[in-house]
């Protein structure tokens, strides 16, 4: 299975560099690699728990749909341009060099 | 060994885990030790009636966290393993094999358990319930085609199997003894407009039924309702509720009532015992009797306040409960609690498949139900725990955002 490198900053401003499978969400990566990402529905798209920053790669994700940006845009840390749920983001080969932050929690 | 700084919880499940690494972010250095009665490390549950049950989610991403934070953190996991008994004065909690843990505190998050049928046949092989990952797997080999799934009671977890049932191509009737499915929680108007959307999907659905017995010579054959109806049923789910896994609490004299009883940030009646999830009962505003809410929200949010009263810190924000089911391609999001003589107000058109049902009193915005509504759910979280009232003919208007209700309207306080 292909993987790809990407770098997550924790909310303790703390850098991590991941190697994660392609085909699998950015939530699902982050939570396998043990970041404290709450995901409270799973990926169903019923909450805004894990909300990241995307620093680096935004434009390269697509347009996040109707659902999400109701969802983001009622956080208190939405950030226009930057803010999405990472379990709606699909890891692809593309994405080599992503770069987020997790968003604050609440 | 100084045990003081010791805490024990009892139970592997969300509530358990969420506290364990809680207590560690909030700075607690202390040994924490997690019991939990079944052997696979601690696991979402949601899953189990949908995307698991379908095959299209692996086993390994049912874990709620993998097994190198347990390690990273410093939480020891003794899994297989069950508490039997406590001994408040001792501080002390006894294991079935003989083995005693003392604690300094103590977290009961034993969880729920599935109610059962006293019915004949209620033991036979294929009857089943769906609360553990054995449960999904054993349910999962009985999913093929053509095969007739009997489901008593038309809960979240009766609906949700018996979509993933239809979606596999099996011939599905859903028994509920209530004139509706999802009485206990939904609006009719949301309860009816599901019911449509599974009886288009050809599942069955039989309202005002009582079942009498199970019949089978080993394994089941048929479900038997009182007016005669004979069900031939490969595969029969008892989802009929559950209960609090209280007992433990019960036999040590801690104050229960359906279920532990304690305050919103998880305290027993006992100053070193603390209980968070689904064992739990809590007062709610408006309500005179505890709550026990079943989500998967409540149990997170809890546990994480439980475990800042552990360490003697001030919890979080206290957070409007809020709720979600997925039913074939239907998101069913909830928030709130309805109050008993709330205004109900629809918004949108059922016939849209998008819409919501919001509840409102002479004082505030109290709960929301939406369908397909995301949107309005986002936004009915916020005015919720803003306790506002809004005029009920906006509320009503699906033309106008709930977002721009939120931001644009003025609340009314209170009804002039």
């Amino acid at each position: 299975m292909s993987e790809i490198r990407i770098k997550v900053m924790d909310r303790k401003g703390r850098e991590r560099q991941l190697s994660v499978a392609v085909g699998s969400t950015l939530m699902e990566a982050m939570k396998a690699d043990g970041l404290p990402i709450a995901a409270t529905c799973g990926g169903a798209k019923s909450c805004a728990t894990c909300h990241v920053y995307v620093n680096e790669g935004y434009p390269s994700l697509g347009l996040p749909d109707e659902d999400e940006v109701d969802l983001l845009s009622e956080s208190d840390h939405y950030r226009d341009g930057a803010s999405r749920l990472s379990c709606q983001i699909e890891l692809t080969s593309a994405l080599t060099g992503l770069q987020v932050e997790l968003a604050p929690q609440g | 060994m100084n045990t003081d700084s010791t805490i024990v919880i009892v139970g592997a499940g969300l509530a358990g885990t969420e506290a364990a690494f809680a207590l560690r972010d909030g700075g607690h250095e202390g040994r924490i030790v997690m019991i939990g009665r079944e052997a696979w490390p601690p696991y979402d549950r949601p899953p189990l009636s949908k995307s698991f049950l379908k095959g299209e989610l692996p086993r390994e991403r049912l874990w709620l966290r993998p097994a190198k934070s347990y390690t990273d953190e410093q939480i020891e996991l003794q899994l297989g393993a069950e508490v039997v008994s406590i001994d408040r004065t001792q501080r002390r909690v006894r294991l079935a094999t003989g083995a005693t843990l003392d604690y300094g505190s103590l977290l009961l998050a034993t969880g729920g358990e599935a109610r059962r049928l006293t019915i004949p046949g209620a033991d036979l092989d294929g009857v089943c319930e769906l609360k553990s990952l054995d449960d999904a797997d054993r349910l999962r080999a009985g999913l093929v085609e053509g095969r007739s799934v009997v489901i008593i009671g038309g809960g979240y977890v009766g609906m949700e199997f018996a979509a993933t049932a239809c979606q596999a191509a099996c011939k599905v009737t859903v028994l509920e003894s209530q004139d509706r499915v999802l009485s206990r929680s939904l609006s009719a108007t949301v309860a009816q407009y599901l019911q449509g959307e599974y009886e288009n999907r050809g599942v069955r659905i039989l309202t005002g039924a009582s079942v009498t017995r199970i019949e089978g010579e080993g394994r089941v054959d048929a479900v038997l309702l009182k007016d005669g109806t004979r069900l031939p049923a490969d595969v029969v789910l008892v989802s009929v509720g559950n209960q609090a896994s209280d007992a433990l609490a019960r036999n040590d004299g801690l104050q229960v009532d359906r279920g532990i009883v304690v305050d919103r940030e998880g305290r027993t009646n006992d100053p070193h015992v603390f209980a968070a999830g689904d064992c739990t009962v809590s007062c709610f505003e408006g309500f005179d009797e505890p709550l026990r809410l079943e989500s998967v929200q409540h149990a997170t949010s809890q546990a994480k306040r439980a475990a800042a009263a552990m360490l003697g810190q001030p919890a979080g924000p206290d957070e409007v409960p809020w709720f979600w089911s997925d039913q074939f391609d239907i998101k069913l999001q909830m928030a709130g609690l309805p109050l008993p003589g709330d205004a109900e107000l629809l918004r949108g058109d059922p016939q849209s498949g998008r819409f919501s049902v919001i509840y409102q009193n002479a004082k505030r915005i109290t709960a929301i139900q939406c369908v397909n509504a995301s949107g309005d759910f986002s936004a009915a979280r916020r005015m919720i725990a803003d306790r506002r009232r809004f005029p009920p003919a906006l509320l009503s208007n699906s033309l106008v955002s709930m977002r721009d209700i939120r931001v644009n309207s003025d609340a009314i306080d209170s009804v002039a």
